[in-house]
């Protein structure tokens, strides 16, 4: 099963690596499509692997999460597409990072469901989050390429991508309330996992309250609630504090 | 009004600076000061953050506030539904999965659930309809968030909770007992059952070394083998210990070693609780408590929140939260405007 799971992984990698690299170059538009629907197709058994693997929805840890993280790029780039927003390349890179980045981490093919976990928020908590932090990478990606004769379009972009992921940051945020309280028997526990949770709501709050026109401040602002992003996911796990954390599953 | 909203939306923006800074300060995976999350500066910049929300909601709905107060009923009515649709549905397949004459009951529970769905569906549509004016999802979206705050605010006034600690099997007095307790039931566990998830393949290798068994090494199953160090085991080669409970196994030829598989991580543990109130002994009842799902007694809460690995004793939870309704309509209240916003805003335009 572990063999399964590492070549299930290598092949969504390098698809999304060949689908990135033929989209970057001009001719190979329909080629990249192609590649980034395979790997797309890869990652659906991937996911499916990760399933059976866990005997649960696979959401489980960062491994888990990374894996499903292209997934649910998949209706963002959907719906780009109908806006006419070209961000083909950008998904495809996005998704060949998050797969390097769960090759790299332990495979915890052993992962079993922990009681408070078995919860109906479970999903939905966990997803709405990846869902979310999937686009709000992507804007961030928008925001670092708004440079030049595209900056208009490409902030424009972001911003659309950031409105979008809002909401599902939202849900995210109440939904883990709602089950806390059901679970530890509190609604907020301020939590390091939680604090950074709501710091990274908060500067997206801020960011839609400012009503930015300058570029550079947008860009700022948008860079900066990446950041909080990338700590609320990835540094507060490995922080001493963390080991103290209601989360600990979440490593 | 263009300077008085621009200036309100510094205030708010510097408001919310104020509370990630604070939040930053607690929250800093190195040298993160968590007190400051309990400190009064937190409880004030909150109590700000409800006034300023409320006064946008105001501002907001401004000349709309009935139309504001009718969605807001309606909305009301279609969650309810939601609720209703989600309880009886749970119901109906409960009562599907006994099969038989609970066939029925299922039918029933199922046309309830039908009839919560359209009760969403109805009022939700009038809620969509009556809140279609522009800004005022934004406005019910800034009142549900004060709502949050206001209920935080009352459970960080009000709320009660005792941490308590039960021998599975341990009957507790009530008769006798002082009215000034703050617990106006007592809870007993009946019966503790723990459910294991299956073992991913370890074993230790026991030794019997001066009359006891001793672990030596750990011994990993791969395949149809079971490797420790140099050495490897076929497990079909390897017998049942008699009285191991079917996770100790004989070596073959080896009278002093064995192996002992590992037990899996817990799956599930349920405790049978039974309630008996110090004042009204007819009232007294049993629940079933599980992980995520806690019993209700009056205004009180019981959790399960775990359980001893010798699965002898448990420790509960003893909550009473006066402003947790408030904070769960709240937050209800916010995910239903974001996504309603997004939904108008966003995903109904077209390329």
């Amino acid at each position: 099963m572990n063999a399964l799971l590492i070549i299930f992984t290598a092949l969504s990698v390098l698809l999304f690596a060949v689908s990135w690299m033929l989209l970057l170059t001009s001719r190979g538009n329909a080629w990249g499509v192609r590649a980034l629907s395979t790997g797309m197709a890869s990652c659906v058994l991937l996911f499916a692997a990760n399933a059976w693997a866990a005997q649960a929805p696979p959401f489980g840890n960062m491994r888990h999460v990374l894996c499903a993280l292209p997934l649910l790029l998949y209706p963002v780039w959907t719906y780009l597409r109908r806006r006419g927003v070209q961000a083909t390349a950008g998904i495809a890179g996005v998704a060949t990072v998050a797969l390097i980045g769960a090759l790299c981490m332990p495979l915890q093919a052993g992962w079993r469901q922990a009681p408070a976990l078995q919860s109906a928020w479970f999903v939905p908590h966990v997803a709405s989050y990846v869902a979310a932090y999937a686009m709000l990478t992507l804007s961030a990606v928008y925001a670092v390429g708004a440079w030049g004769a595209r900056q208009a379009a490409r902030l424009t972009s972001a911003h659309m991508l950031a409105r979008l992921a809002f909401p599902f940051l939202t849900f995210g945020l109440c939904s883990g309330a709602l089950w806390a309280d059901a679970a530890w028997g509190r609604y907020w526990a301020w939590d390091i996992k939680e604090a950074w949770s709501l710091i990274t709501w908060l500067i997206y709050l801020i960011y839609f309250h400012m009503e930015v026109s300058d570029p550079s401040a947008r860009r700022i602002m948008l860079l900066l609630g990446f950041a909080a992003v990338l700590t609320t996911f990835l540094i507060v796990n490995v922080a001493p504090r963390a080991a103290g954390s209601l989360h600990t599953y979440a490593q | 009004m263009g300077l008085k909203q621009s200036t309100s939306l510094r205030i708010v923006v510097m408001l919310l600076g104020a509370w990630c800074v604070l939040l930053l300060a607690g929250a800093l995976p190195w040298g993160g000061v968590e007190a400051v999350y309990r400190g009064g500066l937190v409880r004030v910049l909150g109590g700000g953050a409800g006034v300023l929300c409320l006064w946008a909601a105001w501002t907001m709905s401004a000349g709309h506030r009935l139309r504001m107060v009718l969605g807001i009923v309606l909305l009301f009515f279609a969650v309810a539904g939601v609720g209703v649709l989600l309880c009886y549905g749970q119901e109906s397949l409960r009562y599907a999965d006994m099969g038989g004459a609970m066939w029925f009951g299922a039918v029933g529970m199922g046309c309830l659930a039908m009839v919560g769905l359209l009760f969403s569906v109805i009022f939700g549509y009038l809620a969509h309809l009556s809140l279609r004016v522009d800004q005022l999802w934004l406005a019910v979206a800034h009142l549900s968030i004060a709502m949050v705050v206001a209920g935080a605010f009352v459970d960080v006034c009000a709320e009660q909770r005792f941490s308590v600690v039960r021998y599975v099997g341990e009957t507790r007095p009530t008769q006798g007992k002082k009215m000034d307790s703050p617990m106006p039931f007592e809870v007993e566990v009946k019966s503790l059952q723990v459910e294991r998830h299956e073992s991913a393949g370890v074993y230790n290798l026991l030794e019997h070394r001066v009359g006891r068994w001793t672990p030596i090494a750990a011994a990993v199953k791969q395949g149809e083998r079971i490797r420790c160090g140099k050495e490897e085991w076929n497990v079909a080669d390897l017998r049942v210990l008699p009285g191991g409970q079917g996770r100790c196994f004989m070596l073959p030829g080896e009278p002093v070693r064995v192996l002992v598989q590992q037990s899996g991580p817990v799956k599930e543990y349920r405790a049978v609780c039974r309630f008996v109130p110090v004042r009204k002994r007819d009232e007294e009842r049993e629940e079933t408590l599980r992980v995520n799902e806690p019993a209700t007694w009056r205004d009180w809460r019981i959790y399960l929140m775990s359980c001893s690995p010798d699965a002898r004793q448990v420790q509960l939870l003893l909550r009473r939260a006066p402003g947790r309704m408030l904070v769960f309509a709240g937050l209800v209240g916010v995910l239903l405007c974001s996504f309603a916003r997004l939904f108008r805003n966003e995903l109904t335009k077209t390329a």
